[in-house]
């Protein structure tokens, strides 16, 4: 059939085409019967004009009737061409949400479950010979079935491969995958019909990008249905860990954001299984606020946290796990430049204060520490260690630095304490540019009088919980030779009191670089003898051991899980490579956990993460590692986008949305599929007959 | 009472014919400016008491002087008037367009009656003439006063007629009004002008002075129906025609005016006076066309 229609209900309307038809017989039932005296003017009238008029009569009942079925016909939403008769598309594009949101309860069953129904109708009434592919946007985005197939009892039960996941709906990974399918469609144009609950949310960039992939890979027709309610509840959207490594026994604050779904809330704080602590929310309901959870920290172990609620419509956010690794020690290398006479015992660059402050009492302390020249460095030391400091070094081989800065991109922690001028063409033309700092960046050595310094970020996890008295003794330390470095070099965390910056945070990719432009010779500074350089160090070095992994191995769902064995575990991995394995959240096998090499360091790498909870990798039947994967944070918002709404963003993408299916009937799904809409036509036609209808119906009464 | 509350609704509520005209003709009358009797030799018959808006002109003053009271002298005139009331009986005068209307013939007979009151008071002689396709009846003219009662039996029993053939009835009532006198035609004139106007020809012709009273239902004029209408003539009943209305107004009336267009150019070629009257207008307008020719009459 060559003429489909969007809503074919409608068409009930045309029977409104009947009421001028039986308006006319009506009226020509209800004759008035009148007696006249004289019938001669009214026979001549008569014979004059009967004719035209019920030729006009006839014409007005025939032109109301069309206007009226045009209005009609028009309503229902009618289509040329497209699935119906062969000549439109014979491909079509399902995208089923199945992200964290989509787990939302309704009255039957969740989101995903209404999604995945309407998807098995659609495709049930499609003709045999249409070609279907199903998308799955969540955790992975992705086709479910290998090649398009036939419309029938084989693309629906590939459906019962879309399973629920904890990942996020990425709108540019499915414009992406999608433009990949329509690309390899059997037919043109693609009909993509997007199933999902439209989470309202930030607009990226990359959605352009993935909008004008799709325009680039053929011709498709958007049609979308949203599924699903907007609810009301609450969740824990984030834990922040400490961001540096915790010692047992120490009291620490773990932060979360939560959204309270009423007053008065309890969150509670769970640690290997038993609550630890639990926060009561006040106000704010509906809307994220910060917790703080007071926490002992436990022995040295790998812990396994969570921060919970009750349960509501959504229970993917009401959990959110998270791995709390407490090291036993810390791997701390200090690199430093050959000693020269006027260097004295403290070595160069002040680098025997340096250890003696990560290490004052010898074993036993959380640091352990080594020492080795520039010249001795080995890539394998410095993989070895969880952070690197580099005290006035001297030029480092080309290896050396080679992979000093491949580890620290896989993730290394490396800082420089560079105080001597001498070193200054090394640092600026070498060093510096590899550490990511832009290259106009220069050092310059300066005697000026002594200044002090200025804690920028109090926050700073180098700073926070300091007490105001030790902040104020590490600002008394007077500095006599630093080296200036232009602005923008970083993220200034301690300034001097003249605005250079004295300690810059510079990221590279996974890892970074921290710079002291002074060094720890009495003639740079007073740091060494201040009572602040044994916990400045200490906790800048926890800190950065920390953020490298140590503290905590979280990921999101949908990204790779990353494991770091280290030390017994590495040299398990090494004995038991064939045995690699990931188990997911719910315990089931994941897949073979990929054991990746950086410069000497085991990586293990598990994909295929869906749900949200703990991942394992296994060696074997020991256990190596567990890393938390937790819910996208955009998978908490509550707010849904109508389709209309989707559809204007889409258009403001370059992409026109062609029908909203919502509230319709799956069997009317047909009609919204290819083929060119009518309704504007008819209604300017219908326009037109009425136009022509008061024209002819003045002539008459004329 | 006052003339302007006779309209012929009420008239017509009346039922009396012999108070209808005399109630129309005195309401009429009182309050002229100027009397009807005034104006032809006359021979003094009573006194009667003066109206306010009447002229002063008869006021006996010699009497004043004596009574200090306004009389008038009344005078019986002395006429050899006679005059002839024709009234068409025929199917289409039993017409009205509204309910509590009267018919064109109702109309018609009032207004007869009125006259012939008239006409007999001011000692005139009346005839009356009733027809439809054919003379149905015939009042010879007398001025006795016992004539009004034989003139109203007539008009109170006016039979329902048929067909029209006004022209050959005209003819053949012409030759049966032997003396010259003053015809008053009461007809819708509903019949092919020409033939009406060859038959008031003849009248003319025998020295009769003719007034026509054309008496028409206004919604035969103005054809003011809604929605379909199926017509059917009062004079030949079966015939009918199915039209809407709206559609052919300004058509039919385009007709009718050329009819009564020819009717009236035809008329005053011929001298005749044509009053047209619909049944919603006050009898002052039948009464006052009488008196106007009959002052030009003497």
């Amino acid at each position: 059939m060559p003429i489909s229609f969007l809503n074919p209900t409608l068409l009930l309307g045309a029977m409104a085409a009947a009421l001028p038809v039986i308006i006319h017989f009506l009226s020509r039932r209800r004759v008035q019967h009148q007696k006249f005296s004289d019938l001669r003017f009214l026979d001549e009238v008569q014979s004059r004009q009967a004719r035209s008029l019920g030729l006009r009569r006839w014409l007005l009942l025939l032109l109301r009737v069309l206007a009226i079925l045009c209005v009609a016909l028009a309503a229902a939403g009618p289509r040329w061409g497209g699935l119906g008769d062969g000549s439109g598309a014979r491909s079509v594009l399902f995208v089923v949400d199945n992200s964290a949101s989509m787990s939302t309860g309704q009255q039957e069953g969740t989101r995903l479950d209404e999604a995945v129904r309407v998807c098995e109708d659609m495709i049930r009434i499609l003709p045999g010979d249409t070609s279907v592919q199903v998308m799955m946007a969540g955790s992975r985005t992705r086709a479910v079935f290998g090649d398009w197939l036939p419309a029938g009892a084989g693309a629906i039960g590939g459906l019962s491969l879309v399973q629920q996941t904890d990942g996020a709906f990425d709108q540019a990974r499915v414009f992406a995958e999608a433009a990949r399918l329509v690309a390899r469609a059997p037919g043109s144009p693609v009909q993509i019909v997007v199933l999902s609950d439209l989470q309202d949310g930030p607009v990226l960039d990359s959605w352009e990008t993935g909008a004008r992939r799709l325009l680039d890979a053929g011709e498709t027709n958007l049609l979308v249905r949203r599924i699903g309610e907007q609810t009301v509840g609450g969740g824990v959207l984030a834990v922040d860990l400490p961001g540096r490594a915790v010692r047992p026994g120490e009291n620490i604050n773990l932060q979360a954001q939560v959204v309270p779904q009423f007053d008065e809330q309890v969150f509670a704080l769970e640690l290997d299984g038993r609550p630890v602590a639990e926060v009561v929310t006040s106000g704010q309901v509906g809307q994220p606020v910060d917790v703080s959870f007071a926490l002992t920290v436990p022995g040295v172990g790998r812990h396994l946290g969570t921060v919970r609620k009750d349960t509501d419509a959504m229970p993917a956010d009401d959990t959110r796990p998270f791995v709390l690794e407490v090291p036993r020690q810390l791997d701390v290398l200090v690199v430093h430049g050959q000693d020269q006479p006027r260097d004295g015992v403290v070595g160069r660059g002040g680098w025997r204060y340096l250890v003696e402050a990560l290490n004052p009492g010898g074993d036993g302390s959380l640091f352990h520490t080594q020492v080795l020249g520039s010249a001795e460095l080995t890539t394998g030391a410095i993989t070895a260690a969880d952070v690197v400091f580099f005290v006035d070094p001297d030029p480092l081989g080309r290896r050396a630095l080679q992979g000093l800065l491949e580890w620290v991109r896989g993730g290394g922690q490396a800082v420089v304490l560079a105080g001597d001028p001498k070193l200054n063409q090394y640092l600026t033309d070498t060093l510096l540019p590899a550490a990511g700092l832009p290259t106009e960046v220069g050092f310059a050595a300066v005697a000026a009088p002594g200044q002090h310094a200025r804690v920028v970020d109090a926050e700073h996890p180098v700073f926070q919980g300091l007490d105001a008295a030790a902040v104020t003794t590490f600002e008394e330390v007077a500095w006599r030779r630093w080296f200036r470095l232009k602005e923008g070099a970083g993220k200034v965390l301690v300034s001097l009191t003249g605005d250079d910056p004295l300690l810059i945070e510079a990221p590279l990719e996974a890892g970074r670089f921290v710079i002291l432009t002074s060094d720890l010779q009495p003639t740079s500074s007073d740091l060494a003898g201040s009572p602040m350089a044994l916990p400045f160090f200490q906790r800048l070095t926890a800190w950065l051991a920390g953020s490298g992994g140590t503290a905590a191995a979280n990921t999101e769902v949908g990204r790779e899980a990353v494991f770091r064995p280290r030390g017994l575990q590495a040299q398990a991995v090494l004995e038991r490579a064939e045995g690699l394995l990931v188990l997911d959240a719910l315990g089931n096998p994941a897949g073979a956990a990929d054991l990746v090499w950086l410069q000497g360091e085991p990586r293990l790498r598990g994909g295929g993460i869906d749900r949200a909870g703990y991942v394992t990798f296994l060696a074997g039947n020991d256990t190596l590692g567990v890393v938390a994967a937790v819910l996208p944070t955009a998978e908490s918002e509550l707010a849904l986008r109508s389709a209309v709404q989707y559809g204007e963003l889409l258009g403001d993408l370059g992409l026109d949305m062609a029908g909203d299916l919502t509230g319709t009937d799956p069997a009317e799904f047909m009609a919204a599929l290819g083929g060119h809409g009518l309704s504007s036509w008819l209604l300017a036609l219908a326009l037109l007959l009425l136009m022509v209808e008061l024209g002819v119906g003045r002539g008459a009464r004329a | 009472m006052s003339n302007e509350l006779l309209t012929p609704e009420l008239v017509g509520r009346l039922g009396r014919l012999d108070l209808v005209a005399r109630l129309v003709v005195e309401g009429f009358l009182t309050g002229m400016h100027k009397s009807p009797y005034h104006g032809f030799s006359a021979e003094f018959a009573e006194y009667r008491q003066y109206i306010a808006g009447e002229s002063v002109a008869n006021i006996d003053w010699r009497v004043y002087a004596k009574s200090d009271r306004h009389y008038l002298k009344v005078f019986t005139e002395e006429t050899n008037l006679r005059a002839t009331l024709l009234m068409d009986c025929s199917a289409s005068m039993d017409y009205t367009g509204a309910e509590g209307r009267p018919t064109k013939k109702q109309y018609a007979s009032y207004l007869a009656a009125a006259l012939s009151y008239l006409l007999l008071r001011q000692n005139d002689a009346v005839g009356l003439v009733t027809f439809d396709e054919a003379p149905l009846e015939m009042v010879p003219s007398r001025s006795m006063r016992r004539q009004l009662f034989q003139v109203l039996k007539v008009l109170d029993a006016l039979p329902a007629g048929t067909g029209t053939d006004l022209g050959e009835v005209l003819h053949r009532v012409a030759e049966r009004v032997q003396r010259r006198g003053l015809v008053l035609l009461f007809s819708d004139l509903m019949d092919d002008p020409a033939k009406i106007i060859a038959g008031l020809k003849h009248f003319r012709h025998r020295g009769h002075e003719v007034v026509v009273f054309q008496i028409l239902d206004p919604r035969e004029i103005a054809l003011d129906f809604h929605g379909e209408v199926e017509f059917e003539s009062l004079e030949q009943p079966g015939q009918k025609v199915r039209l809407e209305p709206a559609h052919m107004r300004e058509g039919y009336q385009e007709r009718f005016n050329i009819w009564r267009d020819e009717l009236r150019r035809e008329c005053r070629r011929q001298l005749v006076d044509l009053v047209e009257i619909t049944t919603d207008t006050p009898f002052e307008k039948g009464l006052g066309a009488y008196l106007q020719k009959r002052r030009r009459m003497y």
